[in-house]
Formats: C-alpha cells, sequence, structure tokens
C-alpha cells in the first residue's frame, strides 16, 4: 500500500531529520535530502503508470505524442528544480534556490520554444 | 532503493557529532573538525550515489533523454 509506505516514510524522514539537524546542520540537510529521493524513488513507479496512460489518452485523441513529450520534460524538469531550490531553502540559501528556479524556468522556456513557433505558424496560415 | 538509506546517514551524522564533541572536550579542536568534514563527505558522495540513481530512473519514466 503506496499511500502507507509514503505516509511513514516523510513522518519518518522528518523526524530524524529534525533531530540530526539540531545536532549538526550539514548533515541535517543530508537526511532531509536523502528523505527527499526516497519519497520521490517511491512514487516514480506510478508515476510511471500515469504517463504511459496520458500517453495513451493523447493517442486516441490524435495529439502528437511530440507536444505530450515536452509537457512532460517540463514537468520533470519544473518537479526536479523546485525539489533542488526547497532544498537549498531549507538550508538557508535562499538566493541560490532562487537561482535554481530561474535556471529551470529558462531550460522550460528553451523546450516550449517548438511550440511557440508552430503555434505562430499556425495562425500565420489561418490569416489571408 | 534501501529505506536504510536514510538511517544510515542519520547515524553517520550523530555518530559524527559526538566524536565531534568528545574530541573538542579533549581540547583537540583541529581533529574535531576534520572528523566533521571526513563524515559530512562521506555521507555527501552516499546521497549524490543515489541521488545519480534517481536521475537515471526519472529520465527513463519520462524517457527523456
Amino acid at each position: 500500500m503506496e499511500a502507507l509506505q509514503l505516509v511513514m516514510l516523510g513522518i519518518t524522514a522528518t523526524m530524524l531529520a529534525l533531530f540530526v539537524r539540531e545536532r549538526n546542520k550539514e548533515f541535517g540537510l543530508l537526511v532531509s535530502l536523502a528523505g527527499g529521493i526516497l519519497l520521490i524513488t517511491l512514487i516514480l513507479e506510478p508515476l510511471g503508470t500515469v504517463i504511459m496512460g496520458l500517453r495513451g489518452l493523447a493517442l486516441r485523441g490524435q495529439v502528437s505524442l511530440a507536444y505530450i513529450d515536452i509537457v512532460l520534460k517540463a514537468t520533470a524538469i519544473a518537479f526536479l528544480t523546485e525539489f533542488a531550490a526547497q532544498i537549498c531553502q531549507d538550508a538557508g540559501e535562499g538566493a541560490l534556490a532562487k537561482k535554481v528556479e530561474a535556471g529551470g524556468k529558462v531550460l522550460i522556456l528553451l523546450i516550449a520554444l517548438p511550440i511557440f513557433s508552430s503555434v505562430l505558424d499556425g495562425l500565420l496560415a489561418l490569416l489571408p | 532503493m534501501n529505506i536504510e538509506l536514510i538511517f544510515q546517514i542519520a547515524g553517520i551524522g550523530i555518530l559524527t557529532s559526538i566524536l565531534h564533541a568528545l574530541l573538542k572536550q579533549a581540547g583537540k579542536e583541529e581533529y574535531a573538525f576534520i572528523v566533521t568534514l571526513a563524515g559530512v563527505a562521506i555521507a555527501f558522495i552516499m546521497v549524490i550515489q543515489v541521488l545519480s540513481q534517481l536521475f537515471n530512473q526519472v529520465k527513463s519514466v519520462f524517457s527523456l533523454g
């Protein structure tokens, strides 16, 4: 039962991180980071199933798989950069967190550019 | 992916802080610092390994590149 595992792991990791952070800040961060990684690993398999389902839906709706892939890539980038940014913030490094987030936004814009140009092409084709 | 990872890292952290306190009390502050640094380095390497495993898995699940 994944929900139970998730809850137990989250609470245990929080307790440990809190305990260790008081003694030694760097280790507190490492415990929190390791806990986060384990939680993500736990949820990765159900997430894979969800993505397969989304792909299936896209095929049935006859949406080009390329677009779905771009959206999924953007989601993955957002997810990972938010994870890293939150770790930075927990450690008190708000400035670094913002830089990581900004980098993530730039990368997402980068992979979304083809969509913008496709939309523009479509609109220009509609004009007389 | 093993759940024991957090316990291992927490264990290393607590052990390191105990050693740090002991060495500090014995007057050897430099050794205390080196021990803490070594502990952080070891735990950090362990976390980085698991992190790279995670990234490979994420890449395969999202089928990026």
